[in-house]
């Protein structure tokens, strides 16, 4: 595995006799022979699959930028809206606000504290999803599982919610995201795993 | 192979005859005398078979443009029946049109008149020497039947259709008898040098080095540009109905809509947006460089090196000439763009070739 990656090709010289030129056909790609330290390739360039994973997670980083701070706007949006719409409600149904019994009031303030609390969780949910965003270069792996993870929990509570929203364009909106996120867990997951493989090289080579 | 000789690739010399292959025959190329480390003839002799002719495209049955053509004549027919004119002038004009644009490659082939300097070609016209060709690319190995020709130019490419009426194998062999000009190894960005250094040293036939270009002009764009055309001349039939029949309501709005998608196929086919898919900043310093044992890349975000041993598989989006191809790799996947100086198949046939994938 480790031979596999340029950077760690300038090292890994030592082991292999170099063919004398390139085999045509064979399954694996002859090694290079070294010019200078037994490099293989281009000790300018850095591995192109890594720049793609590092690619995938910035536009993962991005998604939960855009997530995180919607999320934050829509439902702090919501929660000075909630209190309106209790009125307006009541108004449809008839009812004067002012001339509310003792319990009908204590149950309007109940469902106006529900919506609080349901309207600052997914803005606190929004709130992780920044700080998700912000952290997920420096910890790929566990901010693109945990960004996934909550996505889906809070996609299940809303569509429990609002399932509404979960028809037409805002289920396509939110495969997308989810689709990319998934992306995002993999490219993590194979960054993570060449960084292993490329520490246990040079490991080896010491 | 196909060893059908092209009776109506006019006029043919006599000799003409000798270079035909047959079947199951592969010519030796000159990848595969290096890849059997065999040494290169110091000099092969100079084929003349094909100097003097005139090699065409040759169109498939004109199925579709004849039942264009057809179904507008119908149209026209059935309305002029029915005393519906006005009917006639907004249906039947985009099937004539339609017809034209099957029939025209058929009517009017892009003719290739090679001579001792080189081929010269009617559509686009241009002249190209062979001292100008790099190299002559054909797929390795090479398919039965017809097959493209890439002609690798210094600052683009030239394809010669698999549809000409010459057997692809004979034609290809023929070219590279030619005095044609060595692939030199363009300038790259101080980030690659040492790779194309490196490369170079082990097998300098086989580094191939891709230039982003602007000024190239793929088949696919000249599609866009043809198909622009024909809606303006669409515009052009409504607008003139619309004047003769100005008492017809609809012939303004049809005209108009042909116009909208006019512009924008000639937005697609003569400005930078036909490349606005491929979201690439500075795509004019994109570089790709291909070799038995890696490729590099710098295009957009994406900079680096993969050896063949890190692709998982290939995969290409637009049929024959292709318009991306997505290399996958553990984790992410590595989108090129026909935005380089030589054709997206030309690398494709070089990845499958050293990568085995």
């Amino acid at each position: 595995m480790a031979e596999h990656l340029p950077d760690d090709r300038i090292a890994a010289g030592t082991g292999k006799p170099p063919p004398s030129a390139f085999q045509a056909g064979s399954p694996e790609p002859a090694a290079l022979p070294s010019l200078a330290g037994g490099g293989a390739t281009g000790e300018g360039l850095s591995s192109l699959a890594q720049s793609a994973r590092e690619k995938q997670i910035n536009r993962a980083r991005t998604i939960l930028l855009v997530v995180g701070v919607l999320t934050i706007l829509a439902n702090v949006g919501f929660m000075f809206l909630v209190q309106s719409q209790i009125d307006a409600e009541l108004r449809k149904q008839g009812v004067d606000r002012r001339v509310l019994l003792p319990e009908q009031k204590r149950v309007i303030d109940g469902v106006v504290l529900l919506s609080y609390a349901i309207l600052g969780g997914f803005a606190a949910m929004g709130v992780v999803f920044l700080i998700l965003g912000v952290k997920v270069r420096q910890y790929p792996v566990a901010c693109t599982v945990t960004g996934l993870v909550l996505y889906i929990l809070g996609g299940i509570v809303s569509l429990i919610l609002s399932p509404e929203s979960f028809v037409g364009v805002g289920l396509i909106i939110k495969i997308v995201i989810i689709v990319a996120l998934f992306q995002a867990v993999q490219a993590a997951l194979a960054a993570e795993r060449e960084k292993q493989a490329a520490l246990a090289g040079i490991g080896d080579e010491l | 192979m196909n060893s059908e000789r092209p009776e109506d690739a006019t006029p043919l010399p006599a000799d003409a005859i000798q270079v035909d292959a047959p079947a199951g025959f592969r010519p030796r190329l000159r990848r595969d005398r290096q890849a059997a480390n065999e040494p290169t003839p110091i000099a092969t002799p100079r084929s003349t078979d094909y100097f003097g002719c005139e090699l065409h495209e040759r169109g498939g049955a004109p199925v579709g443009g004849t039942i264009s053509l057809l179904s507008g004549a119908m149209i026209v027919a059935i309305c002029l029946y029915f005393n519906q004119a006005a009917v006639a002038g907004g249906v039947a004009p985009p099937f004539f049109i339609l017809a034209a644009a099957l029939l025209h490659g058929r009517l009017f082939p892009v003719r290739y008149a090679i001579s001792e300097e080189g081929i010269a070609i009617n559509r686009p016209r241009r002249f190209v020497g062979y001292e100008e060709i790099q190299e002559v690319f054909v797929p390795d190995p090479v398919p039965a039947g017809q097959f493209p020709i890439h002609l690798l130019l210094a600052e683009d490419a030239v394809r010669l259709s698999g549809r000409i009426n010459a057997p692809s194998a004979s034609l290809a062999e023929f070219l590279r008898t030619q005095p044609v000009g060595r692939r030199a190894t363009p300038s790259v960005p101080a980030r690659f040098d040492n790779f194309l250094k490196q490369q170079l040293l082990v097998a300098p036939e086989h580094v191939y080095v891709f230039r982003g270009s602007k000024k190239r002009i793929s088949p696919r764009t000249r599609r866009y540009r043809r198909a622009a055309w024909w809606l303006l001349l669409l515009l052009v039939c409504w607008l003139a109905l619309a004047l003769l029949f100005p008492r017809s309501p609809a012939y303004g709005p049809l005209a108009a809509l042909a116009g909208i998608f006019g512009v924008i196929f000639l937005l697609g086919g003569y400005t930078g947006m036909r490349h606005s898919h491929a979201r690439i900043k500075n795509w004019d310093e994109a570089v790709l460089i291909i070799t038995p044992d890696a490729l590099a890349l710098q295009q957009g975000e994406l900079c680096g090196e993969l050896r063949w041993g890190e692709l998982l598989s290939v995969s290409s989006r637009g049929g024959k000439e292709l318009s991306s191809l997505n290399l996958k790799v553990r984790g992410a996947s590595i989108q090129l763009f026909d935005i380089y100086h030589w054709p997206l198949e030309v690398a494709a046939r070089l990845i499958a070739e050293f990568s085995g994938k």
